[in-house]
């Protein structure tokens, strides 16, 4: 049954391959993976290869002198198509996917090259130098299973299984090259059963190989669509927060009732004032909100202005200080809108106004290698102070927007390089709070 | 740019409006917005390159609406002596 080269065992194999030409051509059609693509072709190089067998001699002796090597070598070309798809060499194995790149160019050279022999010099001469190419490329391959076999995963070890057992068997079926071909019927196979063989096994191990690499396929493709439900969520969590925490809403109603102060007092001007401010840093604000970030320029154009009409209710009022780096192209450098602002309203109602004397905060905005400073320094009374003042009446107000802002410009940045501080300056002869943003420059 | 921006004068600006170029004047540090209740001002110091006393002095510009315009050009000195 072994010995005869057309008994069914022979015809199962070949058909078999046939089939899986077919399902796995079928698949590429389907969802255009050109994994499959290759293998079918592969497969049906093979097929190609191991059918000379059922024609008769006339027929083997004519169209297979000239396509015997080539139809393997272009076999193998796609093999190494394959195993590149499969085990995404380009990602886990760059060196020596450059290498499969190369060992595919040359057996698409080597496929003409032999017909050109068997035109030109004839059969044997194919025989002689197949006896050369063969074992140069089974040491190549059995290198490369070597490198391949490191990549992670357990797929990378179904193939190297695989194809190891196929390139071992059909490296013992082309012994026939150089034994008698009586050497194997004298254990009852012909010399094509190994290769036959290793196909068959090599198919099976393919199978589930490809069927994990699927499934892995699948698995990422789930989690990336997790992930991104997770990050649209986010971020419609992050431009409510936006909206939300804008402003505190005391400011909105302390403003309203300043508004109203200035009334009773009969100071029309004033509060004429503060209304027109008032309405240009809500409509500002309306419009801004509805972008992720705004530039730089915008930003403290806006905080500017919020702090005019802070300036307007506090008696005394106090200096707002703004040093920017000449470096620094304010249109340029994108930030949440209103990322500031809870920082410098925290150092004017929980720091400067329980001082007496002059009242400062300073916003410094320094760059840095590739990086953005931003300072509040103010001369109040210190953070770690204020956390222990009684809520007095005039005082009832938390810190407000910090941490939502704290989160938004990180989850903007996506966590990297993002550093928020806030810390108490205080020494003997000065009191003070200092808050630090650093965040990456981006356009 | 919107018309809330934020902005300061620039180096240009500035050496145009003081009429000399960087050969003759030379920046200290990089300038300042000092906004209060009734006005805001952006200072800017410089030395003069070819003074041999190297005085420091700073050109003052104020916000008048939504631009900046010249204010004063002065010697940081005890009694703040204007030049021009």
């Amino acid at each position: 049954m072994f010995v005869d080269i057309h008994s069914e065992i022979y015809s199962w194999i070949r058909g078999g391959l046939f089939v899986l030409v077919i399902y796995h051509l079928l698949i590429y059609f389907q969802n255009r993976r050109t994994t499959y693509l290759y293998y079918s072709l592969y497969l049906l190089g093979l097929f190609i290869y191991f059918y000379q067998h059922v024609f008769d001699n006339i027929v083997s002796e004519g169209i297979y002198e000239y396509i015997n090597f080539p139809i393997q070598f272009l076999a193998y070309a796609c093999f190494a198509l394959f195993t590149r798809n499969l085990l995404e060499t380009r990602i886990h194995n760059v060196q020596w996917d450059k290498f499969l790149e190369l060992e595919v160019k040359v057996l698409l050279a080597l496929a003409p090259m032999f017909i050109f022999i068997e035109l030109f010099l004839g059969y044997e001469f194919q025989l002689q130098s197949f006896t050369i190419v063969g074992p140069l490329l089974t040491i190549f391959n059995l290198v490369s299973f070597y490198y391949l076999y490191k990549i992670p995963g357990i797929t990378s070890k179904y193939f190297v299984f695989g194809s190891l057992l196929y390139v071992v068997l059909a490296n013992i079926s082309f012994l026939q090259l150089f034994l008698d071909e009586e050497v194997f019927a004298n254990y009852g196979v012909h010399p094509m059963f190994f290769i036959y063989i290793g196909a068959f096994i090599q198919s099976i191990v393919f199978a589930s190989t490809l069927g994990h690499s699927v499934k892995r396929i699948e698995q990422r493709s789930k989690n990336a669509e997790v992930k991104l439900a997770i990050k649209q969520k986010q971020m419609e969590e992050l431009k409510m927060t936006a909206l939300q925490s804008q402003m505190n809403p005391h400011f909105l109603f302390n403003s309203l009732n300043s508004i109203n102060n200035f009334v009773l007092k009969n100071d029309v001007e004033k509060a004429s004032d503060y209304i027109t401010k008032f309405s240009r840093l809500i409509r500002v604000i309306l419009k801004s909100s509805s972008s992720l970030t705004i530039p730089l320029s915008e930003e403290l154009g806006i905080l500017g202005l919020y702090v005019k009409l802070e300036q307007m209710r506090i008696k005394g009022g106090f200096e707002y200080i703004i040093n920017v780096d000449n470096g620094i192209n304010l249109e340029e450098v994108k930030v949440p809108p209103l990322f500031l602002q809870p920082y410098l309203e925290n150092s004017i109602w929980h720091g400067i106004m329980h001082v007496e004397g002059d009242k400062r905060v300073e916003l410094t905005i320094r760059k840095e290698e590739n990086s953005i400073r931003c300072e509040v320094v103010d001369n109040g009374i210190g953070i770690d102070n204020s956390k222990r003042q009684p809520h007095k009446q005039i005082n009832r107000r938390k810190f407000f927007g910090t941490q939502a802002t704290e989160n938004r410009i990180k989850l903007l940045h996506r966590q990297a390089n993002v550093v928020v501080d806030i810390s108490d300056i205080s020494t003997e002869e000065k009191t003070g709070t200092k808050v630090t943003i650093v965040f990456p420059i981006s356009s | 740019m919107t018309i809330i921006s934020f902005f300061i004068p620039t180096d240009k600006d500035i050496l145009r409006d003081i009429k000399e170029d960087t050969r003759t004047i030379k920046f200290i540090g990089e300038g300042s917005v000092k906004q209060k209740l009734d006005v805001t001002k952006f200072i800017r110091k410089f030395i003069y390159r070819f003074d041999a006393v190297k005085t420091v002095r700073q050109i003052v510009y104020i916000k008048k609406g939504l631009s900046w315009e010249l204010e004063s050009i002065s010697a940081i000195q005890s009694q703040n002596k204007k030049i021009s």
